[in-house]
């Protein structure tokens, strides 16, 4: 805790530094079109901040990348689970995932243009992207589970509950809550991306190619920027109510 | 309930550990043979974790062991590791605590997480699971490993006093423990026909 608060300072001057540098490089570069400044940048985004639009495009995006990705959650743990308990499973799973990770996003966003309405768009790319990491993380947490322990519920005849309470969480959580920081990361970066190709009305996506068409270069870095930070305040929220759960359904962390 | 080994054989590749073994115990006894024997191995024969190569197991029913690890629930306190193997673990709080004070583990002790104890507190956690759960064979490896003589004395006689009339076989080389116990000893070694 104490090395945390020592690093602010730090940090802090390390983003001063390059806020500085980027000003710097507007004021020469001297056309916004190619390089807004940070102070242009900054004062279109408070321009933004109070339009209903800016909230309605915020609520749009952000519901359908987080709905992508909690199915893909809820999907990638079953799948683990499936391929735990049957081997035909992990086999035909294997190539699957190995397909999805590879693939391009711009390739999933096209084909999936042929399927899906430009809306649902940006559900099933975060869906596709969160999938395979999530499966990979449950995989290894599951993979990590202390034999001796299951062998010790095995002979005192542990109820599932229990031992899925007190062996199995344990093991998967810390993987399964790394997973979903990478996940989380991706889901935006893709949805985001997939909103651009398929422009759904009143999408983050949609602001964003507006203000390419227009050479509004200010707009696009304001409109980075709420992505940004959407992505980490979303993944702090979700990392911390992970932890919390964590905390109450298996005890204490013991490092 | 009576615990019957018959015959029992079992190698490891073309290491023969024990041949023919037989004997049975319908009540607490000890089991002794020199080290390497294979006693660890029989007790996981009889747990159902490791199969023989011939002969036959009865009786052991729904079984408590001490493992040769302590194999508790890391992120658990140690009373919570014993509650987990209760069907009414709860309600059992305050008996299962008490017999931790009886083997000298009260206050913080008790509610730390299992990963942050000592050896010794470890292993009183282990013995106390198996002594307290639901069970009509007890199979317990070395229990008193890392406990001082005076709580290997206590947890001799809390053993004595709840589980005399059962099966609990007690694999130990031991001998101030096996004095303790006061239980007939298996020679395993002797029991190969």
């Amino acid at each position: 805790m104490e090395s945390k608060k020592k690093s602010w300072p730090g940090r802090l001057a390390a983003a001063a530094f390059w806020l500085m540098l980027w000003q710097w490089a507007a004021m020469a570069v001297g056309q916004e079109v190619f390089l807004v400044s940070p102070v242009r940048a900054a004062v279109t985004l408070f321009q933004l901040l109070p339009t209903a639009g800016f909230w309605a495009r915020v609520a749009f995006s952000s519901g359908r990348i987080l709905l992508g990705f909690g199915l893909g959650a809820v999907c990638s743990i079953a799948l683990a689970v499936g391929a735990r308990l049957s081997r035909t499973v992990e086999l035909l799973l294997d190539p699957i995932m190995q397909l999805v990770k590879a693939t391009p996003v711009a390739s999933f966003v096209i084909l999936a243009l042929v399927w899906v309405r430009g809306k649902e768009l940006s559900i099933l790319i975060s869906f596709l992207m969160a999938v395979p990491v999530l499966y990979s993380a449950v995989r290894t947490g599951i993979q990590s589970t202390d034999w001796q322990l299951l062998e010790m519920a095995k002979v005192f005849r542990l109820p599932v509950g229990r031992r899925l309470r007190a062996i199995w969480l344990p093991a998967v959580l810390p993987a399964f809550r790394e997973g979903c920081r990478t996940a989380l990361g991706l889901c935006w970066k893709s949805g985001v991306a997939a909103e651009v190709i398929g422009l759904p009305d009143g999408s983050i996506g949609d602001a964003l190619y507006r203000a390419k068409i227009t050479l509004s270069t200010g707009d696009l870095f304001a409109w980075t920027f709420v992505i940004i930070c959407l992505s980490a305040l979303f993944e702090k929220v979700f990392l911390a109510l992970l932890g919390l759960a964590v905390r109450r359904v298996c005890g204490e962390e013991t490092s | 309930m009576t615990l019957q080994v018959n015959h029992l054989t079992k190698r490891f590749g073309e290491h023969l550990l024990f041949e023919n073994l037989t004997f049975s115990a319908a009540k607490p006894a000890v089991l002794w043979a020199p080290s390497g024997w294979g006693k660890t191995t029989l007790l996981r024969i009889l747990l159902g974790l490791e199969k023989a190569d011939g002969g036959t197991v009865t009786g052991v029913g729904r079984a408590a062991a001490v493992f040769q690890e302590d194999r508790l629930c890391p992120r658990l306190s140690a009373v919570e590791n014993v509650l987990l193997v209760l069907p009414d673990g709860k309600a059992r709080r305050r008996e299962v605590e008490a017999d931790f004070a009886l083997l000298g583990m009260t206050g913080e002790a008790l509610t730390l997480p299992a990963a942050r104890l000592s050896g010794g507190q470890k292993r009183r956690a282990a013995l106390l699971r198996a002594v307290w759960a639901r069970a009509d064979t007890r199979l317990l490896d070395e229990p008193f490993t890392g406990l001082d003589p005076d709580a290997m004395e206590k947890a001799a006689a809390l053993l004595n006093r709840r589980c005399a009339g059962a099966p609990v076989l007690l694999a130990t080389h031991d001998r101030a423990a096996i004095e303790a116990l006061g239980w007939p000893v298996l020679h395993l070694d002797q029991m190969q026909r």
